[in-house]
């Protein structure tokens, strides 16, 4: 990268525009560079820091470590799911009555939701709320009458009222 | 001039895109039981991830662990990945979390400020392998600036002095950088924003001196 490329991107750069190793190729130039790093302010001459610092290769023995520490994990936890499925076979073994106590309540549950479902698809029912409404459905039907009872009860008037509308009483009237 | 400069660029940024792509694809075929693919990704990864922790931890075998560790990390994760982000937003993400968990750790924190009272970083410590092409009579001086980069980076809050290792040093853009860390474009720059001043302050003394290096 030349001073001319570093000034045409120098802003895009110092905005935070650029990644990559465009980004480094400018810090390098910078770095390098006395008159273009000389254009930047203080705090922009942070910018070039990063290229003068340290960096560290990875020790030699640093592939052969991770791979090492991979396996031992890897052994771990084989290991541990070997381990669960033994603890799983070990508690079969070691309380058979516990498991046929548990056996035996799960059918015995799963054969009472079996009858009730089994007693709806024939239509039978025992509920006893229901046969009580069949029981008082007469007293239901005379509901109906008993709250009619004040029509009935006027129905006397209204037989009487009758004759005072016919024919006779409007001559009298008219009389 | 301006052509051939954009066409450089362009050049760049497809490269660029092809090694992102084939370490998603590598992460895929991994996932498919490809153990060669693991082995290909950690190699290339490797270095930039010990120093990506050496920024935090200034120790190289405490660097080195965090570095197994988000290796580690990765390779467990490996059956559940997604290529939804870029490999490295995905990988720079578990190791921003491995890194600030480490020097949030109480023990941590005490043995790296003793580290540093007693006069900095070993010299055994130190790969004298700087990116810039330095003279060696210019040594002294990088590590001069070396030590005080570290003691100021040290002393900026977490937040900033993550974005401002993603970005100055693992050269991603401001646009990874929230990715990563889950903020927006805009947070990151006003964390970065307030990190180059805080550092300003603090290596005044020093950045004159810088282009000269």
């Amino acid at each position: 990268m030349n001073c001319e490329q570093v000034h045409e991107v120098l802003d895009d750069f110092l905005n935070g525009k650029m990644s990559g190793s465009r980004s480094r190729d400018m810090r390098l130039h910078l770095a390098s560079c006395p008159a273009c790093a000389s254009t930047l302010s203080p705090a922009e001459r942070i910018e070039i820091l990063p290229v003068l610092d340290e960096t560290l290769e990875p020790s030699e023995d640093f592939d052969a470590r991770f791979h090492a520490e991979l396996q031992r994990r890897r052994a771990a936890m084989s290991a541990d799911f070997s381990k669960e499925s033994r603890g799983s076979a070990w508690f079969v073994w070691r309380h058979p009555w516990q498991l046929t106590a548990v056996g035996a309540l799960a059918a015995l549950l799963a054969a009472g939701i079996f009858l009730r479902h089994s007693g709806d698809r024939y239509g039978l029912s025992d509920n006893p709320g229901e046969i009580a409404i069949a029981e008082n459905l007469n007293l239901l039907q005379d509901m109906a009458v008993i709250n009619n009872l004040d029509l009935l009860e006027n129905f006397d008037t209204i037989e009487k009222m009758t004759p005072a509308v016919d024919g006779s009483q409007e001559q009298r009237s008219i009389e | 001039m301006e052509a051939a400069l954009q066409n450089l660029y362009r050049i760049q940024m497809i490269e660029e895109t092809v090694i992102e792509d084939s370490d998603a694809g590598l992460m895929l075929r991994f996932k498919d039981g490809d153990a060669e693919a693991f082995t290909q990704l950690f190699a290339r990864h490797t270095r930039p991830i010990i120093n990506f922790a050496y920024r935090f931890v200034r120790n190289r075998g405490l660097a080195e662990d965090l570095a197994q560790e988000i290796f580690l990390r990765v390779y467990e994760a490996g059956a559940g990945y997604q290529a939804k982000a870029k490999f490295t937003t995905w990988l720079y993400r578990i190791a921003t979390n491995v890194c600030l968990n480490e020097i949030r750790k109480p023990h941590v924190r005490t043995a790296l400020k003793n580290m540093e009272d007693g006069g900095g970083i070993p010299e055994t410590e130190i790969s004298h392998t700087a990116s810039a092409p330095v003279q060696a009579d210019r040594l002294l001086e990088q590590q001069t600036v070396s030590r005080a980069l570290k003691r100021s980076l040290d002393e900026l809050p977490e937040k900033q002095r993550a974005a401002f290792i993603l970005n100055k040093y693992q050269e991603l853009s401001y646009g990874e950088v929230a990715d990563i860390m889950k903020i927006s474009e805009k947070a990151v720059k006003s964390l970065i924003h307030r990190a180059k001043e805080t550092l300003a302050e603090k290596l005044k003394p020093l950045l004159p001196g810088l282009i000269n290096i």
